[in-house]
């Protein structure tokens, strides 16, 4: 029962805690919309998002023309679940459909999927182009936040 | 086939620690499904009335490689029942060029887009059913080809545009306990063009290729009979048989264009899901018949359970003969003609259940009214299959 407690109390924590988007202290980028971060962390224009490759506006560039390198978290985090039923409305069975039918019909892998969150601070810290995203508590001096996805 | 299984946790383990230094993902797709049918031996659905795991079952190794700048490659490894020779097929092999975030070329041994889940056709996590409608997908034999495939991506808004066209050839093709041989594909291009939105996408797909085939053995086997009234006379049945064949090449696929029409939609709007496709398929200068195929899924998602309802479809239009010189003969090319014949609908009523997130359980029940002609097996009536299967990736 206890047990229950502390991970109901987690669960509500990460329920309604906001998401930040967040970015290397570097790069000029001051926000992003919920339609780009979906181009960005669905891949959406191939595997080359992950390289340098020119996009422009919704195919993948930064509006400062950065090519941006999503970081993931794994899957079985709540915040993953929470940050793709936020911006696309798609659960852990939706994402796994959507990466198993890329994936087998080599259409490009999903993007690197770290353990944790201070994992994702010290890899958008360490990459300049990087783009991951955090609940709002865990937010650090390490990086920039553009963008907060709020929940009620 | 089992016993080659045991290799892959080493091949995997020497992957891992061999080659973590480089970017590479390894990730594999498995089905394990069980099925029976109140007949006694269907090689319809290739399932008789007893329990057995195969046909659908299978095991897929796919490990995507990054080897340089815009250069990556791919090797997806399978094992399943249904093949013929090995028991391990290198399903593709292909290198990716990404010449830019909307251009890729790919190639080596790649997956022609014909149908809607052509490209993912054996993994299960990512479709309804325990394996698509047996009325399309089996009449199209070619999974892969060696080539190469240019694709066009591009995002507009919420959409997407896809372009995708292949060049190649197939030497063989995978066949079937029931039935194998050679079957050249050659010269195949093809091409399809998908629009898809968050919750919907439409597609169309064409294919046209040169087939040449060693049907000999195939088409005497059933005819052996109606030859014996040969056998009397001074030219041994199988010769004068041969002699058939070559006065009537049409039979034989034999430097015959064949061609493919596909179309095909899916649509995922809040718990309902709509799925349809249509194909075409003509060989010309052959007396293999044109082949109409159509198919349509609805669905609805309660929580973790998607019951659904197919129907499917498939009918050949079929040529007559006459040969007013050799009445044997006539009558032989006919039945050669009419062994493709088939005029088959199905009832698929199943059940799909999320065991977890990379885990689905699914469960169906086919009626299917078969009306095959073919002197080999023919087949009609009813058939009621049953099918349960577990597909997970990993």
């Amino acid at each position: 029962m206890k047990k229950f407690l502390v991970f109901s109390i987690l669960f509500v924590h990460y329920l309604f805690a906001d998401i930040s988007i967040i970015v290397n202290k570097e790069n000029t980028l001051v926000s992003i919309s919920k339609s780009e971060l979906k181009v960005v962390f669905f891949l959406k224009s191939g595997k080359s998002v992950l390289r340098d490759s020119k996009f422009v506006k919704y195919n993948g560039r930064f509006a400062n023309g950065l090519v941006p390198l999503p970081v993931d978290i794994e899957t079985d985090n709540p915040i993953y679940e929470k940050f793709y039923i936020a911006i696309a409305t798609a659960n852990i069975e939706k994402m796994n459909r959507y990466w198993s039918r890329r994936i087998f019909s080599g259409r490009g892998v999903p993007p690197l999927r770290l353990k944790n969150e201070q994992e994702i601070i010290e890899f958008v810290k360490k990459n300049k182009n990087a783009i991951g995203y955090i609940n709002q508590s865990n937010l650090t001096d390490d990086v920039k936040e553009i963008f907060t996805i709020s929940f009620p | 086939m089992f016993n080659r299984l045991i290799f892959l946790p080493i091949l995997l383990i020497l992957f891992s620690v061999h080659l973590s230094a480089l970017e590479i993902r390894l990730n594999g797709f498995a089905t394990i499904a069980a099925g029976m049918t109140d007949e006694k031996d269907d090689v319809y659905h290739h399932y008789d009335d007893e329990l057995s795991f195969s046909p659908d079952s299978v095991l897929g190794l796919q490990l995507d490689a990054e080897l340089l700048d815009k250069l990556s490659g791919t090797f997806q490894l399978m094992a399943c029942e249904n093949y013929v020779d090995d028991d391990f097929q290198l399903e593709w092999a292909y290198l990716t060029y990404d010449y830019s975030s909307d251009f890729r070329l790919l190639l080596g041994r790649i997956r022609p887009s014909m149908f809607l889940y052509s490209s993912y056709l054996d993994v299960g996590y990512a479709y309804l059913w325990v394996s698509p409608p047996q009325e399309m997908y089996s009449f199209v034999p070619l999974t892969n080809i060696d080539g190469i495939n240019l694709s066009y991506n591009h995002v507009i808004g919420d959409y997407e545009l896809s372009l995708t066209g292949w060049l190649g050839d197939k030497k063989k093709i995978r066949g079937t306990k029931e039935l194998t041989f050679k079957l050249n594909h050659s010269y195949i291009a093809g091409g399809e063009i998908a629009l898809s939105h968050d919750f919907a996408k439409f597609r169309v797909s064409y294919a046209r290729a040169k087939l040449t085939a060693n049907l000999k053995n195939i088409l005497l086997q059933p005819n052996k009979q109606l030859l014996s009234i040969y056998e009397n006379r001074n030219t041994p049945a199988e010769d004068r048989y041969l002699l058939g064949l070559e006065k009537h090449p049409e039979i034989q696929f034999n430097d015959s264009l064949g061609q493919f029409l596909g179309f095909g939609m899916h649509a995922d709007y809040k718990n309902i899901i709509f799925i349809s496709e249509y194909i075409r398929r003509f060989v010309k200068k052959t007396a293999f018949p044109d082949l109409k195929s159509w198919y349509t899924t609805l669905a609805y998602r309660i929580g973790d359970f998607t019951p659904h309802f197919t129907y499917s479809s498939v009918k050949t239009n079929v040529a007559t003969y006459t040969d007013r010189e050799d009445a044997v003969l006539e009558s032989v090319v006919n039945n050669v003609l009419q062994e493709s014949a088939n005029k088959t609908q199905s009832v698929t009523l199943g059940v799909r259940y999320k065991v977890n997130s990379s885990a689905v359980l699914k469960a169906e029940w086919i009626s299917t009214n078969v009306d095959i002609a073919g002197s080999v097996q023919p087949l009609d009536g009813k058939i009621n299959t049953f099918k349960l299967g577990l597909s997970i990736i990993f």
